[in-house]
């Protein structure tokens, strides 16, 4: 009776084996399959619909910023500065739309970073503040770090300057901090007033080992009365303190 | 003032990356008319909704328009004084951004600037209107502030600062966004080269007036602001404001270099320079004021410190001069030490402080209203600032609730209706450990330990070491901490860091709980 029992048992668990396996070969369909092609059918839509959407964004993008060109867009000018106030407030909201998209975000990243490599450039300082917005929440880059170098080299604004030393913090270790002392040494000498004034109160965190013979060399180039000058060289005070224990 | 709190309730916390909903003629009050012409282009609205009407009035006191004066007198002389200021402040710039520039590109630029001064505003910024209260220049529809013409929509923050009130903030402010406009327009189409001046001058201008992509609108008449390139160019070729100044070369009234650094409370500078140097006279030698007293002369860093060395030597007034070369022995003194003394009753960084009145939080002491200090606020003062000789007014600068600002504090005879020592602790956790209180080491070197502060070395505490505060000090023109300990059976101090602009404490010590 034993014997029966074990042989029942292994028949039963024979039938599920067999019914599992054609169950799991049911869900692979045949390449030429219905099902099979409606899935690679899906496949390329989304893959398809995405770079769609990619192109449309970075379209919408340029578009916009022709308008900066043709000047006849249609946009507000009910006052000398309007028009161009408004490109970049419209420039402003496709990046937070295309943030806001229903896609797959891998693409959204890269879609976002598209933007960002353009908009750093921006006339706007909105829309350069929104391209170190997506730079921030991205992994450090060597390349995303000379795009921000080279797209706030004319930048006035003490607000975006005080956010870019926020995102310049991230490097500071890594062999790209040297490129940020040489951006930051530029803007204390022949930067805007209140830019450089701003940048000069953070500036102690960025003076190490590897950057200090630069701040060193800027601060024998900047007047002794300038702000950013006094900020400066207090701070290579303070560094010397520091390595030397008060 | 609860008026004002609502009005900053609105505007406290705008975006700071976005353009800013400002209603037309925000905060502007007692709004008053004016005409087309040097000094007094409309409109004016109180300047105390933006900054304090004593600190105008102790940092600007000739560049103001006197409407009750004769008009043709006062025109001339208001436009002698501000000429010389927008040239002086003109050139210190540009050379300031381009050391190498040419004394031709030096005269352009300072053409460019006057003509945008008048071509926004005939040169109007403050005024002392009929109504006996001080005005500040409120252009389009009170989106414009100031000579330049801040617009307060795009620029809020800096508005919100003070910028747009103070007239050397409103004049630099300008030239930050004129300037890259200024080197950029060589490479455009419509200029061609550097020293193409006339057009490389319209080309900035028309950017400055709308926006970077218009830098060649002036090349296009029918542009819908094409009067606005016609106007500005007439006043570039005109220079009418020429026919008010009498002494084109004419020094500035204020330390303009001073003021593009620091803003406010600048000595003004004081006739002539002379061969010695004179007791109870102020004099300045970079970023030093100096006083002699005998065969000394003792200095402190910063001008804000300046009306202090009246505690050495009894100052005549605080024009400063030159200083010229001299034998004497230098003695660089410290700020807390000759301002406790000028005025007894200043409190000290570290102080507890409670506010008698609800009082203006400022971004600057003079300036830019941030908010509301309530009556009865426990604050910890990490700053002070000090003015006038004679009313010594006292400003303290705070942590309120996360924002930072000073605020006024009264004068010597009146401080105790403003703001007293308090013995209750402010409710933010403050930077400075006090006495009892325990520290630990942070530097990865450790802190030398001296006898006196940054004095002679008596040995180096190691990192993660925990002592016991027995007092602190503050010294020094960066607030600099030293705290007094005990260490192997010896009393000495160690030094913790610098409390201003950022505080650098975090990096030597940090507060056990």
């Amino acid at each position: 009776m034993k014997k029966v029992f074990i042989i029942i048992g292994l028949a039963i668990l024979s039938g599920l084996l067999i019914k599992t396996q054609t169950f799991r070969e049911a869900k692979q369909p045949e390449p030429n399959s219905p099902s099979f092609k409606k899935k690679e059918k899906i496949s390329n839509f989304t893959t398809n619909k995405s770079k769609e959407v990619k192109e449309n964004v970075l379209e919408k993008y340029q578009t916009l910023v022709l308008c900066y060109e043709t000047q006849d867009c249609d946009f507000p000018n009910s006052d000398a500065r309007e028009y161009d106030y408004s490109i970049g407030q419209a420039i402003k909201e496709l990046f937070i739309k295309t943030n806001g998209l229903d896609i797959p975000d891998k693409e959204k990243e890269n879609l976002l970073k598209a933007l960002a490599d353009q908009g750093i450039n921006s006339y706007d300082g909105y829309v350069q503040a929104e391209a170190l917005k997506i730079y921030s929440s991205l992994p450090i880059d060597r390349e995303n770090l000379a795009k921000i170098l080279s797209g706030l080299s004319q930048s006035n604004d003490p607000l975006l300057i005080e956010y870019a030393m926020k995102e310049f913090e991230r490097y500071i270790g890594q062999p790209e901090e040297v490129d940020i002392a040489a951006f930051l040494s530029t803007l204390f000498q022949e930067g805007g007033q209140f830019s450089s004034e701003k940048a000069s109160t953070l500036i102690l965190s960025f003076i190490n080992e590897r950057t200090l013979a630069i701040y060193e060399q800027a601060a024998t180039q900047i007047p002794e009365t300038s702000r950013p000058g006094i900020y400066l060289r207090k701070a290579l005070n303070e560094y010397y303190r520091i390595q030397s224990a008060g | 003032m609860k008026i004002f709190f609502t009005i900053f309730g609105l505007f406290l916390t705008p975006t700071l990356f976005a353009a800013n909903p400002t209603p037309d003629y925000y905060r502007c009050i007692n709004r008053v008319g004016g005409e087309w012409n040097y000094g007094r282009a409309p409109n004016g609205c109180d300047a105390s909704a933006f900054g304090e009407d004593r600190t105008l009035l102790s940092n600007y006191p000739k560049l103001i328009f006197l409407d009750l004066e004769n008009r043709t007198i006062e025109r001339n002389r208001y436009m002698e004084e501000m000429h010389a200021l927008i040239r002086e402040a003109a050139q210190l710039y540009i050379l300031k951004r381009n050391p190498q520039a040419s004394r031709q590109e030096i005269e352009y630029w300072q053409k460019l600037v006057t003509a945008t001064a008048d071509q926004e505003t005939f040169f109007s910024h403050y005024r002392s209107a009929s109504d006996q209260r001080l005005k500040m220049m409120r252009g389009d529809i009170g989106h414009g502030h100031g000579m330049m013409q801040v617009d307060d929509r795009h620029h809020f923050p800096a508005i919100q600062q003070g910028i747009g009130w103070n007239l050397m903030g409103n004049l630099v402010y300008a030239m930050d966004i004129l300037y890259p406009q200024w080197t950029r327009a060589p490479s455009q189409t419509c200029v061609g080269s550097s020293t193409n001046y006339e057009a490389r001058m319209r080309a900035a201008w028309a950017a400055y007036n709308g926006g970077p992509s218009k830098i060649c609108r002036f090349t296009n008449p029918n542009d819908k602001f094409a009067n606005n390139d016609k106007g500005f160019h007439s006043k570039l070729k005109s220079q009418s404001w020429k026919k008010y100044v009498a002494d084109l070369n004419k020094e500035a009234s204020v330390d303009v270099g001073c003021l593009i650094e620091n803003r406010e409370d600048c000595p003004p500078p004081g006739d002539g320079t002379g061969s010695q140097v004179l007791e109870h006279t102020l004099y300045k030698q970079e970023n030093f004021y100096c006083v002699r007293s005998g065969t000394k002369l003792s200095c402190v860093e910063e001008s804000k410190n300046a009306v202090c060395l009246d505690t050495i030597s009894k100052l005549n007034s605080l024009d400063s001069r030159t200083l010229p070369q001299h034998n004497l022995v230098v003695e660089i003194v410290d700020r807390h030490k000759i301002c406790s003394q000028f005025s007894s009753s200043l409190l000290k960084v570290g102080n507890f402080l409670e506010t008698k009145q609800a009082i203006f939080l400022r971004a600057t002491p003079g300036g830019g209203a941030l908010g509301v200090i309530p009556k009865g606020e426990i604050l910890e003062v990490s700053d002070f600032e000090i003015r006038n000789l004679d009313s010594k007014d006292r400003y303290y600068k705070i942590n309120l609730e996360g924002k930072i600002g000073y605020f006024y504090a009264g004068s010597a005879s009146s401080y105790a209706s403003w703001a007293i020592k308090s013995d209750q602790t402010a409710p933010i956790p403050s930077q400075i450990a006090r006495m009892g209180e325990k520290i630990r080491i942070k530097n990865s070197a450790g802190i030398n330990m001296r006898k006196t502060p940054g004095g002679s070395l008596l040995g180096n505490i190691p990192k993660a070491k925990e002592l016991t505060v027995l007092s602190y000090i503050i010294q020094g023109s960066q607030n600099y901490l030293y705290y007094m300990v005990s260490y192997n059976g010896k009393a000495g101090y160690v030094y913790s860091g610098f409390l201003e602009p950022n505080s650098s404490v975090h990096l030597w010590t940090e507060r056990v709980r």
